[in-house]
């Protein structure tokens, strides 16, 4: 009997459900639907591991052995879907650079709003997240670097707050993170590019810690995303590696490599918790090019599609299902800044579609911003 | 086959559980088994699947395969002391009072005294927490300059410091409040010139001052009550003078924006004491035009719209009484009545009735701020 239909099954005294012995699978894109009840109807005898929905608390709940305990879901959603925000940057005419933050709601489209501002006008600098907080570290406080570090709250609006430092004031790095670290690697410091990552903890406030190195030095616009164990950097410029990196988040110590780079070096990368992309940069010259690579494996990056409009110094963030490249510019004939938001599907393959339009500092026409969200592929 | 009876199930070899195709229920109101384990016998290789779910007898929690490693399911319980905590502070009358006093929900008995004073003596204080942290904002001090727009917070696990978090931009007093384990959400209020709409929030997690929301339908203060589910929060009646009004209104907590109309309380009132689970809003007390304090009870379920039901009666009629509830039980602390109440009494959420008592607060008082860390928006 290798199939059988049935629309209700009852152990043969039709007091409770059958056991299921062995090793069980649910084939279905849909869902399972658990046992639910209030808290009075929890069962009196308990053993550790059993699952129900309690509908006077609205959660999941299981026995741990001890008592029972509620499922604790993360919720990114504000207004609606995941926070992007992008931060920094400056423009071919404005001196100095921008200390202003734009944030998007990923699910929907439109053009972004106003966030807050930076500590300072800050350009090329690196940020990760975390689903609470914000992280902004490094960049070029023009003309001296920075090595501060900064924090915004994703649920509220409203300025950035003093974090601690790198180790070294450095421009231009790259930063990845899960739900609890963040990692900041590669850059410039004192004009030489640099192979460091340094970590820190993001819920706590303090200075960037060694933890270990990439394989070669990324001086400019080196891409990084992240899952929850992994944390990936590829690429750079000028030099146009196309080596791609990956470090365990959770543990300190150099990076392994995990494949090549096919097509555009030195963009911005974003990604789910499954698969990474990398989009914009150089091929030598300007890239519309997007990549990706599925996280958890090792290999060369694939054809993705191609942005909207081929650009460097582009800032990216993501949610489980979108990722949104923002900002970035064309070095010539004439430099030429761009307000650009497009976006992506992740889990397909495809061209970018319009978003809106970055608003803040310019009309939003920068380049050298960088991204992060509260729903990004490490949380 | 529309019903079979299987005692157990198994592939066609023995070796494995079958496949279970389609959209599968569970119908009880009990509990389902997953597979249990210890770490050493995780599967592994090529057979894993994303979503594959399991109980570590390890470390005993449940834990999920997410394509590159086993996650593992945290659990988090409100219980302290058995069950959920409700804190209550400050409240008058005049002379108001610092005092601090908790109990745990889920048992009968007498409040006990918290370890630390609110920052500010003062009346009419609403209270909103996450599982951690509860806070208080605003309220009235009784003397000049009687206003204080003060938000003090606790971590309710530790019967400690009370602890300055910032200010409320929106107003001085008479304000209520509900909250998600993100996001704290104060509605209404006033000030000495005047009555507020304004909606303000914070961060619960951080400290800082109040960031605009939005507005209310109209301004009123000495609120009729507010509580929440994880999406949304709603603000009942209150005095929008020179009339008391029966409006509900709700917000979607997690964004920002207006409230929206809800319905209607079954009468007009003001001073009233709300509380929630995740399904069910709970409306006690208070006073409406003619009479000083009431005694009704509605309901209202807060994922849909609608007018108010009745619920049931508290013990006494009284007004300023405060709100606290676990998942499965709502407490209503002090209160005028006309003095200053030490009553506390319960009712179960989920049924509809009268009251019961409780126990004692430490103080007998009114217009105190109250929350829990098991409450229906955690």
């Amino acid at each position: 009997m290798s199939r059988i239909n049935v629309s209700k099954l009852t152990n043969e005294n039709e007091e409770g459900g059958p056991s299921i012995s062995g090793i069980s699978t649910f084939s279905t894109t849909a869902f399972l639907e658990v046992p639910k009840g209030t808290t009075a109807q929890r069962p009196e005898f308990v053993q550790p591991g059993m699952i129900r929905f309690n509908t006077d608390s609205g959660h999941l709940e299981y026995y741990d052995g001890v008592e029972w305990t509620d499922v604790v879901v993360t919720n990114n959603t504000l207004d609606g879907g995941a926070r992007g925000l992008f931060m920094g940057g400056n423009d071919e005419t404005t001196p100095g650079a921008f200390n202003t933050i734009d944030y998007i709601t990923i699910s929907s489209l439109g053009n972004a709003i106003n966030f807050g501002d930076l500590q300072a006008g800050t350009l090329g600098g690196s940020s990760c997240a975390s689903s609470v907080r914000g992280i902004f570290a490094g960049g070029q406080k023009t003309p001296l670097v920075t090595a501060v570090i900064s924090f915004v709250t994703f649920s509220s609006t409203g300025n950035a707050s003093t974090f601690g430092n790198l180790t070294s004031a450095t421009e231009w790095p790259s930063a990845m993170s899960n739900s609890t670290r963040g990692l900041i690697a590669g850059g410039r410091v004192s004009s030489s590019g640099v192979n460091t990552i340094e970590y820190i903890t993001i819920a706590s406030t303090g200075n960037a810690q060694d933890f270990g190195d990439l394989r070669s030095v990324r001086s400019f616009y080196s891409m990084s995303f992240a899952s929850s164990t992994r944390g990936i950097n590829g690429g750079e410029s000028p030099g146009f590696t196309n080596l791609i990196d990956f470090v365990t988040i959770s543990t300190t110590g150099n990076a392994s490599a995990f494949g090549d780079l096919t097509d555009n070096k030195g963009g911005a990368g974003c990604s789910n918790s499954t698969r990474g992309l990398f989009g914009g940069g150089y091929n030598p010259g300007l890239s519309n090019s997007i990549t990706f690579i599925t996280i958890a494996s090792t290999g060369n990056s694939q054809d993705f599609g191609d942005l909207t409009q081929a650009r460097r110094a582009l800032g990216a963030c993501s949610s489980s299902i979108r990722g949104v490249w923002g900002g970035g510019m064309n070095p010539s004939p004439a430099a030429t800044d761009f307000n650009i938001l497009d976006y992506v599907t992740i889990a397909s393959t495809g061209n970018a579609v319009d978003f809106g339009d970055l608003v803040t500092g310019n009309s939003g026409r920068q380049r050298n911003k960088t991204a992060c969200s509260n729903g990004h592929g490490g949380l | 086959m529309s019903n079979t009876k299987f005692s157990n199930f198994k592939s066609e070899d023995g070796s494995t559980g079958p496949d279970l195709v389609g959209i599968t229920t569970f119908t009880s109101p009990y509990y389902f088994v997953p597979p249990s384990g210890t770490t050493a016998q995780r599967p592994s290789g090529e057979g894993l699947t994303p979503g594959m779910l399991r109980f570590n007898t390890d470390i005993g929690r449940l834990e999920v395969w997410r394509g590159d490693h086993w996650a593992t399911i945290l659990g988090e319980s409100p219980n302290l002391d058995g069950g959920a905590r409700g804190v209550f502070g400050g409240g008058g009358p005049a002379p108001s009072t610092t005092t601090v006093d908790y109990i745990t929900i889920s048992t009968l008995g007498n409040a006990v005294a918290w370890g630390a004073a609110i920052t500010q003596s003062r009346t009419t204080l609403g209270g909103f927490a996450s599982r951690t942290r509860g806070c208080w904002a605003c309220g009235s001090i009784g003397v000049g300059p009687y206003y204080n727009n003060t938000i003090d917070y606790v971590t309710i696990s530790s019967t400690g410091s009370v602890t300055d978090f910032g200010d409320d931009v929106a107003r001085t007093l008479g304000d209520s409040a509900v909250s998600t384990e993100t996001r704290g959400v104060i509605g209404g209020g006033g000030f000495p010139s005047g009555k507020t709409n304004t909606i303000t929030y914070v961060t619960i997690a951080s400290t800082g001052n109040s960031v605009t929301f939005g507005n209310l339908s109209e301004a009123r203060d000495d609120p009729g009550g507010a509580f929440s589910s994880s999406t949304r929060g709603v603000f009942c009646a209150g005095y929008a003078s020179p009339a008391y009004i029966n409006t509900v209104d709700y917000v979607t907590i997690s964004t920002t924006g207006n409230a929206v109309d809800f319905g209607d309380l079954l009468d007009t009132i003001s001073r009233s004491a709300g509380l929630s689970n995740s399904t069910r809003g709970v409306i006690a007390g208070g006073r409406n035009a003619t009479t000083e304090s009431i005694n009704t009870i509605n309901f209202v379920t807060i994922a849909t719209t609608g007018n108010a039901q009745d619920f049931g009666d508290l013990i006494t009629s009284q007004s300023f009484v405060c709100g606290a509830s676990s998942s499965t039980r709502g407490v209503f602390g002090g209160g005028y009545a006309p003095a200053g109440s030490n009553v506390i009494q319960y009712i179960t959420i989920s049924t509809t009735g009268n009251a019961i008592d409780f126990g004692d607060l430490t103080v007998g008082r009114g217009a105190l701020g109250c929350f829990s860390n098991g409450h229906g928006g955690l």
